[in-house]
């Protein structure tokens, strides 16, 4: 992931459908060191965004889907790389 | 997958302990041809992704030395009040991977809701009771100021503002955050945990300071760039 972006973390294959009804998101950077990133959850509605926490190497959306999942909102999931440097950042979804 | 309104509660108690769908986002390499979202904006998805699997870790039965150095109030003796409520437990997956032992927590400030510190495997979690800081750090972090939770957007905090918490040594003095504007804020420390918010259109903290057994200390504070401008959804 380029420096301070973020990105979808279903491609449109038949993992898309977790680009739909999911309780946790969650970013997490695999390497060693430390890396910055975000889990960037979206409303689907609207573009609003539901959940946008940033730590180091793992942040996940803990509880602020719970609301969306219990009344079956889509949401779309992101994980991002907010530090100046290009990485590699792993997307968690949980249902 | 869809699921129906009706007993969807029951469906949740039985799928959180289950499926967990890691996905690999963006390889650098193929990131040339790729669409990357803007912050604020849903656009296609065409990373290449696969599953895996993380397991879990054992939960710690102990304080480590280290933690235990930089947050000497998991040593003492437990009361009541160190006693986190089922509800701030029941949905505390994330932790898992660390080895989170809510039973050795305790309680180190009622501001807000109340905020726990937790022993795991080899780092301590934050968590506070109204969603509003959720985080584990190593004492290593502790120790750099890099124990850091920057919350843009989340249901706990106004949609107007941002969070900035974390934690430092609980023997950390002259705690204080710079904005982007140079101005200095002060940072109350309760038993090395802070919470700060900020008007999201005003200036952002840049960085934090410290001081031990008086060394200077500073850590910057990662808030995203486009923090500013982010439309966050109301509390429901």
């Amino acid at each position: 992931v380029p420096a301070n972006t973020d990105c979808a973390i279903s491609p449109g294959n038949p993992w898309d459908y977790w680009n739909g009804y999911f309780l946790f998101n969650a970013a997490e950077y695999p390497g060693a060191g430390t890396v910055n990133v975000c889990e960037h959850t979206y409303d689907r509605g609207n573009g609003d965004t539901v959940s946008d926490r940033c730590g180091n190497n793992y942040k996940s959306s803990e509880t602020d889907l719970e609301y969306y999942w219990d009344h079956s909102i889509e949401l779309s999931g992101h994980a991002g790389n907010n530090s100046s440097t290009s990485h590699t950042i792993d997307g968690r979804v949980t249902t | 997958m869809k699921f129906a309104t009706k007993d969807l509660r029951t469906r949740r108690r039985m799928v959180v302990a289950g499926t967990v769908v890691a996905v690999v986002v963006a390889a650098v390499a193929v990131l040339a041809t790729t669409a990357v979202s803007s912050r604020n904006k849903v656009h296609p998805r065409r990373h290449t992704v696969h599953v895996a699997q993380r397991a879990k870790v054992a939960v710690a039965s102990s304080v480590s030395s280290d933690i235990a150095s930089d947050f000497p109030i998991l040593t003492r003796t437990a009361t009541a009040s160190d006693q986190l409520p089922p509800t701030a437990t029941a949905t505390w997956m994330p932790e898992q991977r660390v080895g989170a032992n809510a039973s050795l927590a305790r309680l180190a400030s009622s501001a807000e809701g109340a905020t726990y510190l937790i022993p795991a495997q080899t780092s301590v979690c934050v968590k506070n009771t109204t969603g509003a800081q959720n985080f584990c750090a190593s004492a290593t972090e502790v120790q750099a100021g890099q124990a850091q939770e920057v919350i843009v957007c989340a249901p706990a905090v106004p949609s107007t503002d941002i969070q900035v918490s974390g934690l430092l040594p609980s023997s950390a003095t002259d705690v204080s955050f710079t904005l982007t504007n140079g101005t200095s804020v002060p940072v109350t420390l309760e038993s090395g945990t802070y919470a700060a918010r900020f008007a999201r259109s005003g200036s952002l903290p840049a960085s934090i300071s410290w001081s031990i057994a008086g060394a200077s200390h500073s850590a910057p504070i990662d808030v995203p760039g486009g923090a500013s401008s982010e439309s966050c959804q109301p509390t429901p």
